[in-house]
């Protein structure tokens, strides 16, 4: 019998090494994403000490750029709690697919597990389970990614907490929102039909935001400017986020 | 002030344990919760329907067309960052691209 056969099992420090390893590409882009998200919260007119406790909270950083948008143009807090949660929606599906991978540990095992969920820690860990990777311990390189991803994300948020005042006006940070989620939308991008909802989304917004943003020119951002076309005033921001900024 | 805390204090709250709870809803169950499969299919769609229309609100006039830019800098440097985007899939790089030209533009634009 040939001992090629039988899988070697690593270790769970060589699993969770090995999920570090293949997330470190990956920790370049949240550490920029992390720093928006800390000035972006500091913008919206949050504390340091706040900026971080959301962060670390919320630990999702599209939806914590939403909600800070939304409170910075003085949206109600309903409509901002439902803004953050609907995009974090897809959360549900990731839930799903990697359930049956934690399905023996213990309840604030799985609780930890859970709140350590994030996209690319999905994504890499279910390429590594449905590859030929039958030697990992899958909780442990799971743990590699989604860690490694959580203190790179914390890292950059404190980063953008400590510069967010800082930062000259004229280097334009602003414009990177559009960029990321931009970045966002072509990696959720899979197929035609996907790129079709995108398209009837984008038409969406446009028609609800569009003459509030281009007609009318209220800069408050998407709650801010739906309330001003529906009042059909003008109406400034209150926080800074999304106009103050040259 | 207080009103303000109290937002903040909500959000956080109704935001960081709302996420928690998506996040877990499967994953607490274990292996016998399923995801009924037409709801699956149609929860896949949601990342891209809300980031295209997140991607067209936050292109206010003053992000993307800057009153103070002497040219107009930010539109080609978007479409720049949007063709990186494209062609990578990548947040870092559709990053740099975008910020980097933008920044190498105003420069330039100095120059002249």
């Amino acid at each position: 019998m040939s001992t090629a056969c039988i899988p070697v099992i690593l270790s769970r420090r060589a699993s969770f090494a090995a999920g570090l390893l293949d997330v470190a590409p990956i920790l370049l882009s949240a550490l920029p994403f992390g720093i928006i998200c800390g000035v972006g919260a500091l913008e919206a007119g949050m504390s340091a000490g706040q900026a971080l406790l959301f962060s670390c909270a919320v630990f999702a950083g599209s939806s914590q750029l939403i909600a800070t948008q939304f409170l910075a143009s003085g949206a109600p807090t309903a409509v901002v709690v439902l803004a953050a949660l609907a995009v974090n929606l897809r959360f549900l599906m990731y839930s799903a697919a990697i359930s049956p991978e934690f399905s023996r540990r213990s309840l604030p095992e799985k609780l930890g597990l859970s709140y350590l969920l994030t996209d690319q820690a999905f994504a890499i860990s279910m390429r590594a389970y449905a590859g030929d990777r039958s030697g990992l311990r899958r909780t442990s390189y799971y743990l590699g990614t989604a860690l490694g991803l959580f203190l790179a994300f914390q890292l950059g948020n404190l980063l953008g907490i400590s510069l967010g005042s800082s930062l000259p006006a004229h280097w334009g940070i602003e414009f990177s929102v559009p960029l990321i989620f931009c970045a966002l939308l072509t990696t959720a991008i899979r197929k035609r039909s996907m790129a079709i909802a995108a398209a009837v989304a984008a038409l969406g917004s446009l028609l609800l935001c569009g003459p509030a943003l281009y007609a009318r020119r209220i800069h408050c951002g998407p709650a801010g400017d739906l309330r001003g076309f529906l009042s059909g005033g003008e109406r400034r921001c209150s926080l800074s986020f999304c106009s103050s900024r040259p | 002030m207080q009103s303000e805390l109290l937002q903040f204090a909500t959000v956080t709250l109704c935001v960081g344990t709302g996420t928690l709870a998506l996040r877990a809803a499967f994953i607490l169950p274990g292996s016998a919760a399923r995801l009924p499969e037409g709801f699956r299919r149609a929860l896949a769609y949601v990342p891209a329907a809300v980031f295209a229309g997140l991607l067209v609100a936050s292109l206010h006039p003053e992000r993307v067309i800057h009153p103070g830019d002497p040219v107009q800098l930010r539109l080609p440097a978007m479409l720049l960052a949007t063709i990186v985007a494209l062609r990578t899939k990548s947040i870092l790089f559709t990053i740099l691209s975008g910020m980097g030209s933008l920044w190498l533009l105003n420069w330039l634009a100095t120059l002249l």
